[in-house]
């Protein structure tokens, strides 16, 4: 019996493009965990994330950004983050672990006028001084549930449901293309 | 509409569902001797005022977090956003 050989493949098969000033690319190879509060034992979940991370667990809208263990950390929803990153050396710290990774697909854009191809699509207000570099929210855009993270200056990841990765790509595809 | 988050500050309405009277948090004792009645106004008796409302709203496609929103049914003005949770903690529902 033949040995079957098995390939990993991203959601998006590693699209990059460059429209008008603007790249825009998939984020392979991503490795995404959420950690959890117990409900009756959130000292013992902060002890740990302090031991670890060397910090108090970060409050929306502000992420965290770490070398070792290399990960971003920000929250998702009440009692709940999002590790990013580095993640195989961090689970056993909490009780409550899911891996994430193959639900999302993520993508980077980045560029001169990105905030006019995403403005277009994105309800929350992306105004330079208002969504600060390490910012993230939560939101939808075209319909869809996705995260927003600005990572640089004009550099922002977004995040969605794997599922759907082709039509978010595109919603965000045909953004660029309206303004460039 | 923009809903102003307790934790994540304004956000379009459109980011929410609308679930309905805040009154559903507060759920009968199905084992009190007047279970049935207390369940048929629990689940069929609405108030329908001309004015402040508390109602019960789900942040979606946000943080998924449950709202407590007193809103102006004439003018539509929220002078109130809470956390649902916070509310159940206090027993201050109805």
């Amino acid at each position: 019996m033949a040995k079957p050989t098995l390939q990993s493949r991203s959601r998006l098969a590693g699209f990059a493009t460059e429209i008008g000033g603007i790249s825009l690319r998939e984020i392979c190879d991503i490795s995404i965990i959420s950690i959890a509060k117990p409900l009756h034992d959130h000292a013992l979940f902060d002890q740990n994330f302090i031991e670890l991370f060397n910090q108090a667990p970060p409050l929306a809208p502000t992420s965290l950004r770490l070398k070792s263990p290399n990960c971003r950390v920000f929250q998702t929803q009440i009692d709940q983050w999002f590790v990013i990153g580095e993640t195989n050396t961090i689970q056993d710290k909490f009780d409550y672990v899911t891996d994430q990774s193959d639900g999302w697909v993520a993508l980077e854009i980045s560029g001169e006028n990105v905030i006019l191809a995403l403005e277009r699509i994105c309800p929350i207000d992306l105004h330079t001084d208002k969504f600060l570099i390490g910012h993230f929210a939560r939101t939808m855009m075209e319909h869809m549930g996705c995260i927003i993270l600005r990572t640089d200056t004009q550099t922002y990841q977004l995040f969605s449901a794997s599922s759907s990765a082709e039509s978010f790509l595109h919603a965000v595809e045909t953004s660029i293309h309206n303004v460039t | 509409m923009i809903i102003h988050h307790p934790l994540l500050g304004p956000r379009d309405a459109s980011e929410f569902v609308h679930l309905g009277d805040a009154t559903l948090l507060s759920r009968p004792d199905w084992q009190a001797d007047d279970a049935i009645a207390q369940f048929h106004e629990y689940l069929y008796q609405r108030e329908n005022p001309a004015g402040e409302y508390r109602e019960l709203w789900y942040h979606e496609q946000g943080d998924r977090s449950w709202l407590i929103i007193t809103r102006n049914t004439l003018t539509h003005e929220i002078s109130s956003v809470e956390l649902a949770r916070d509310v159940a903690r206090k027993g201050s529902a109805s």
